[in-house]
């Protein structure tokens, strides 16, 4: 049972964003300790959400140190921000639209031929093909998905990180999983054979 | 909002109200396709699981992204460094990217050393040069200016100096201009890897070109030996022909071709009679077939009386009997034909007739002589193709009572290189000398015979 304050948000969540703001504040004023306790939280899930929008190590790699870097100097310019995690994320999406779009205006430069994505069970792996599937599906669903079934934030809280929606959010992520069940079909049903729970 | 969208809400907790709830759990309890959508999300679900559990990690820890902002040795403010508010530029600009910022900071640990050299040693220099001034000061016997130095630099010694605030503002434009070199430097690499990537990209596409050019090269390569060996048959097959040719003079040569365009048919059609006629015919037959020119024969006879045929008597009408023989062709001597030899036994049931008068004699003697014969015969082919051949055959011999003369139509059927069936009928006239009378017979005989080469 989640307990709801008169703005209407979970109290839990409440408590953890005023706790996650002082710790920002104090790794703005130099308490390494508090920066850090900030970056287990969320140093693998954002480096996870870059390297899953983006799908390239190198890159996401950049983007998830430029996002770290770029939040550790707002916090010492004292930005206020009224959610680390929405703050974190935002940076995150943003270079990795930026990049993304960067490849894409690359790519139109140097049109590479188009190549349809083919499954080869035998040979590669599986969690390969789903990441790859992943890839195919346009960013706003992408970054919806993996939010969701990576990093298990509620649709609340993607609403507030992407600042959309939450019936949006659930759309995308409706939408988005139709996608991939089409592009993932073969595995889906190879994977008949094995125990649902 | 539809079931599906209900189901995806309900595997990610997201379904609170308790109606929808209900619904959804009773129409996956009666609907099959929803419980299969169900089972789908779910197994989706944990594929993307797993997927994300093998991910890489990133190399790049705390103390790292630590170290690049809060370095106690960087005292400019964030914005010098950054540029001009990376933060809000990480949010909102699209033009900085991640590999920008972590050139810039590699090349900021590169020259802070250099530049807090350079910091040091400017201030080192201001305070020997001002140590200096005091002492020529204490040279010149001036005990209140030298008493008033050691309080204060001189205002001439000062003038010469830099302020701490110059110092700052020095060292700022030197720290802005380090930043733009470094923006400069970051822009530059990040062009540089634009054109690495496309430079990649066009080494792959040649490489595919350049494989798909061997593999043509190697087809090539296959179908020249194979035409290669194809001309040499032909060449070999041409010389073989060459031997049997003969060159003619009015056959057109490569020069009269090249001087015209095309022949007239009239021409065209001389030269090939005239070269046709001009080649020897090869023989007719093989030397296997010379070979088999000799064949090995056996007859079976159904023989009948000629009188019988004609109803003047009803018994014993028809005999069977059987010859053996050898026959040979003579195709090679210019006779389409052949001839042979062959013995048998018959039964010449027949009636006689005297021939003596010119008439019919009512005397009729009856006779059934069971005779050995021996007859040869030629066959001159009459007409026929590969494998049938028809022919008329002459032949004439001898019996124990007086001679034999044939005469008949044959075909055959060649079954193979070594078998060949035949049929035929014939017809046969016997003179035999009875009581010092000579008598003569006839009879048609029909007859099939299986023709062996050995």
């Amino acid at each position: 049972m989640y307990l709801i304050d008169s703005t209407g948000m979970n109290v839990t969540t409440r408590n953890t964003e005023l706790e996650e703001q002082e710790l920002a504040e104090r790794a703005g004023a130099g308490d390494e300790p508090a920066f850090r306790t900030l970056f287990d939280r969320y140093g693998s899930k954002v480096f996870r959400f870059s390297l899953l929008m983006v799908g390239e190590k190198a890159a996401a790699e950049d983007i998830y140190q430029d996002t770290f870097v770029g939040f550790l100097k707002a916090c010492r310019q004292g930005k206020k921000m009224y959610s680390v995690r929405g703050y974190l994320f935002t940076i995150a999406r943003t270079r990795c639209l930026n990049y993304l779009e960067t490849q894409r205006r690359h790519i139109e430069l140097a049109p590479e031929p188009e190549t349809h994505y083919e499954f080869d069970l035998a040979v590669t792996d599986i969690q390969d093909h789903v990441r790859k599937a992943l890839m195919k599906l346009p960013e706003h669903y992408r970054e919806v998905l993996v939010l969701c079934e990576y990093d298990g934030y509620s649709y609340e809280e993607i609403a507030e990180t992407l600042n959309i929606s939450r019936h949006i959010v659930k759309n995308r992520i409706y939408r988005g999983k139709q996608m991939l069940r089409e592009i993932l079909q073969p595995i889906l049903n190879d994977d008949d054979s094995e125990s649902i729970l | 909002m539809n079931t599906n969208d209900n189901i995806t809400a309900l595997l990610h907790g997201e379904l609170t109200d308790d109606t929808q709830l209900g619904e959804l759990m009773h129409l996956l309890a009666v609907s099959p396709e929803k419980r299969k959508n169900l089972l789908e999300q779910i197994r989706l679900s944990r594929q993307l699981l797993r997927s994300g559990t093998t991910l890489p990690t990133p190399n790049t820890g705390v103390e790292g992204i630590w170290n690049q902002v809060m370095a106690p040795n960087i005292s400019p403010t964030p914005n010098v460094l950054n540029g001009g508010a990376t933060v809000a530029a990480g949010v909102n600009s699209t033009s900085t990217s991640a590999s920008i910022t972590a050139t810039r900071e590699r090349t900021k640990r590169r020259y802070l050393p250099l530049l807090l050299t350079l910091l040091f040693g400017i201030g080192g220099g201001l305070l020997l040069g001002w140590n200096l001034s005091s002492s020529n000061d204490k040279l010149n016997g001036d005990t209140s200016l030298m008493a008033s130095s050691t309080m204060e630099p001189s205002p001439t010694t000062s003038a010469h100096s830099l302020s701490p605030t110059a110092l700052s503002t020095s060292s700022e434009h030197i720290v802005k201009e380090n930043v733009k070199v470094q923006e400069r430097e970051g822009e530059s690499l990040l062009n540089s890897k634009k054109s690495l990537s496309r430079l990649e990209q066009k080494i792959s596409t040649l490489q595919e070109v350049l494989r798909q050019e061997q593999l043509r090269t190697s087809t090539l390569q296959e179908e020249n030996a194979i035409l290669r060996s194809e001309l040499a048959t032909l060449e070999a097959q041409k010389s073989a022909n060459d031997s049997f040719s003969v060159q003619l003079p009015s056959y057109p040569t490569p020069d009269r071709v090249e001087t015209r365009t095309t022949l007239p048919a009239s021409e065209l059609r001389d030269g090939l009679a005239q070269t046709l006629a001009a080649v020897p015919r090869m023989p007719d037959t093989t030397p296997e077939e010379k070979q088999n020119l000799v064949r090995v024969e056996a007859r079976q006879f159904f023989r009948t009386s000629l009188p019988n045929v004609q109803g003047l008597d009803g018994s014993g009408s028809l005999v069977l009997d059987r010859e053996v023989g050898v026959s040979i062709r003579l195709d090679d001597f210019g006779l389409p034909s052949r001839v042979g030899i062959a013995a048998g036994q018959t039964i010449f049931s027949q009636v006689f007739h005297t021939n003596t008068g010119g008439a019919l004699n009512d005397t009729i003697i009856e006779q059934s002589p069971t005779l050995f014969y021996g007859r040869a015969y030629i066959a001159p082919h009459l007409f026929g193709t590969e494998k049938v051949i028809s022919s008329a055959e002459i032949g004439g011999g001898g019996t124990e009572l007086g001679p034999i003369g044939t005469i008949g139509l044959g075909v055959e059927y060649s079954l193979s290189n070594r078998v060949t069936l035949g049929g035929g009928v014939t017809s046969w006239l016997l003179w035999t000398s009875f009581k010092n009378q000579l008598h003569t017979s006839t009879n048609l005989t029909g007859h099939i015979g299986i023709y062996v080469n050995p």
